[in-house]
């Protein structure tokens, strides 16, 4: 394992794996409780339109697919706002457009020789030093809006008619939580891979909330699985040779799924007990 | 409230209503689905601005009566998160913290309001509960906790009652008669179960897009009211602590 550390490339897929683990397992927390878990696939899926653009107009790739997917994640969120659509259509009609723009755009360019399954799927060989560097200044943004607005962003998860009612700036907080994710989904792709991403927008919060009923601990429980997913993930996929972002997302699932597994027994066995206690009372 | 129209669309929700509502009582707004009863509170609390008409609480716009934080809501059950992973304590400081500034964080102040409004609605030994885990009554004593650690001058309830078993029913509504008699709060309640709640009400309205009727309870259950207020010819039976046939039969 140390002979691994060695090589820059895995090392700078570890940093970048322990930074996106921090920002999933936070941003995953408030998709989950409002209902916007197929938001990250729609946005997911329009950073390959992004991408396309990039390669098209001979631009970095991350940076075309940055601007378009938040500029995708702004016009759904207010289209739903204003109430002309509704999350589910707009990213219905978002997501087929823009894969289907990145389709066409590629086609058009001919641009067949560039590493599309690297894209779609997450290439660890890809992350670069100045990923890591926008991914810790992204971090940092991010850690400084949850931490300003935790509060805030909770009661509008909670209730947003009454949020705003009580003087909390829903519109801006929406659109700042759209951005952040929007660019936390373009981050991921070297690791993870358009495709595969939406996986660790959901997976977070959905195991973090198998084992509590209060907002810390559900993100701590998010945190910690994430981190142990995204970090074994990686030396994983190095060991048996497997592409990266499929190896954590099949961790990821299996780990879940293991963790319900886990929760009914636990869940069942306290049951057990408590019958168990009854009918001694009763005798 | 003077001569109220609100349109939606090309829809008109509300068509001419004029409404009084008194200070420390409980005004109940009753009519079927659809009748522009939700309508009414978003108009009343200054979140929809009438077509034309005016509204004017405490003598002052609704928008700032506001912004000055005296209208505490509970909204209807669809429209919060019923599993929710927050403890009461921290469902209920959610109104607290909404009223500060960036970096301000809760003072003593703010605590002892969220405990003392745990305590008026009968919840403080649940502070440390998870909200998920309670009962559709709990749950709306915790809200009303929220909007009471607000500190409103008028509490506006929006179908409180739906989901509620009779007894949770009856004990929330002793709760209402506890807080416009405690508090020295107004009450502005919208419900469908007019059965229930004109044994609570100060003033009634019957909203069908107009108000049908706008006074104490017993008067608004006339059939002709009820007819144009829910469309249909309703028997209506009232049965509270002071119902003639029970009296009769004991």
């Amino acid at each position: 394992m140390n002979d691994l550390l060695h090589f820059t490339f895995f090392r700078n897929a570890l940093f970048i794996s322990i930074m996106l683990s921090l920002l999933y397992s936070t941003l995953s927390f408030f998709v989950v409780l409002r209902n916007m878990t197929f938001l990250g696939a729609g946005i997911a899926h329009a950073a390959f339109g992004g991408v396309a653009i990039g390669i098209v107009l001979g631009l970095p790739p991350v940076y075309t697919a940055l601007v378009f997917c938040v500029a995708t994640a702004l016009i759904i969120g207010r289209l739903a706002q204003k109430r002309v659509l509704s999350y589910d259509m707009g990213i219905g009609i978002f997501f087929a457009f823009s894969m289907a723009l990145g389709a066409f755009l590629i086609f058009v360019k001919k641009a067949y020789t560039f590493d599309l399954s690297g894209y779609l799927f997450g290439n660890i060989l890809a992350v670069k030093g100045e990923d890591l560097i926008v991914t810790a200044v992204m971090l940092v943004l991010c850690a400084g809006f949850i931490g300003l607005f935790l509060h805030r962003l909770l009661f509008m998860a909670f209730d947003e008619t009454n949020a705003a009612l009580s003087g909390v700036p829903v519109g801006v907080l929406n659109g700042l939580l759209m951005f952040f994710l929007a660019a936390v989904i373009v981050l991921s792709i070297k690791i993870v891979g358009i495709v595969l991403v939406s996986a660790l927008i959901v997976l977070p919060a959905s195991f973090g909330r198998l084992w509590s009923h209060d907002f810390r601990r559900v993100l701590a429980a998010g945190l910690v699985y994430t981190l142990c997913v995204m970090v074994g993930g990686l030396f994983l996929s190095y060991v048996i040779n497997t592409p990266s972002g499929a190896t954590i997302v099949i961790l990821g699932t299996i780990v879940y799924f293991a963790g319900m597994g886990l929760r009914a027994g636990v869940g069942k066995g306290a049951r057990s007990q408590a019958a168990g206690a009854t009918r001694f009372n009763d005798i | 409230m003077e001569s109220v129209n609100v349109r939606l669309g090309h829809d008109q929700v509300l068509e001419d209503i004029t409404l009084q509502v008194e200070q420390r009582q409980i005004f109940l707004i009753v009519g079927p689905n659809g009748g522009g009863k939700t309508t009414l509170l978003k108009t009343i609390m200054g979140v929809l601005a009438p077509n034309t008409g005016t509204v004017a609480v405490f003598d002052q716009s609704p928008q700032t009566v506001r912004r000055r934080g005296f209208f505490g809501y509970l909204p209807q059950k669809g429209q919060y998160a019923q599993d929710f992973p927050a403890l009461v304590r921290d469902v209920v400081a959610m109104t607290r913290f909404a009223q500060k500034k960036w970096l301000e964080v809760l003072t003593g102040k703010d605590k002892r309001l969220i405990e003392q409004a745990l305590l008026d609605v009968d919840m403080a030994e649940f502070s440390r509960h998870p909200f998920a885990t309670l009962s559709g009554g709990q749950k709306q004593r915790v809200l009303i906790a929220r909007a009471l650690a607000k500190e409103p001058r008028i509490l506006i309830l929006d179908e409180p009652s739906t989901g509620l078993d009779t007894v949770a029913q009856d004990s929330f509504y002793q709760l209402l008669l506890k807080l416009r008699d405690e508090q020295n709060l107004t009450i502005i309640m919208v419900s469908h179960d007019i059965g229930a709640v004109s044994t609570i009400g100060d003033q009634i309205a019957c909203l069908k897009r107009k108000i049908h009727f706008h006074g104490p309870p017993q008067a608004c259950m006339t059939p002709e009211n009820l007819r144009k207020t829910f469309g249909r010819n309703i028997h209506f039976l009232m049965h509270d602590q002071n119902c003639q046939t029970c009296k009769r039969r004991k």
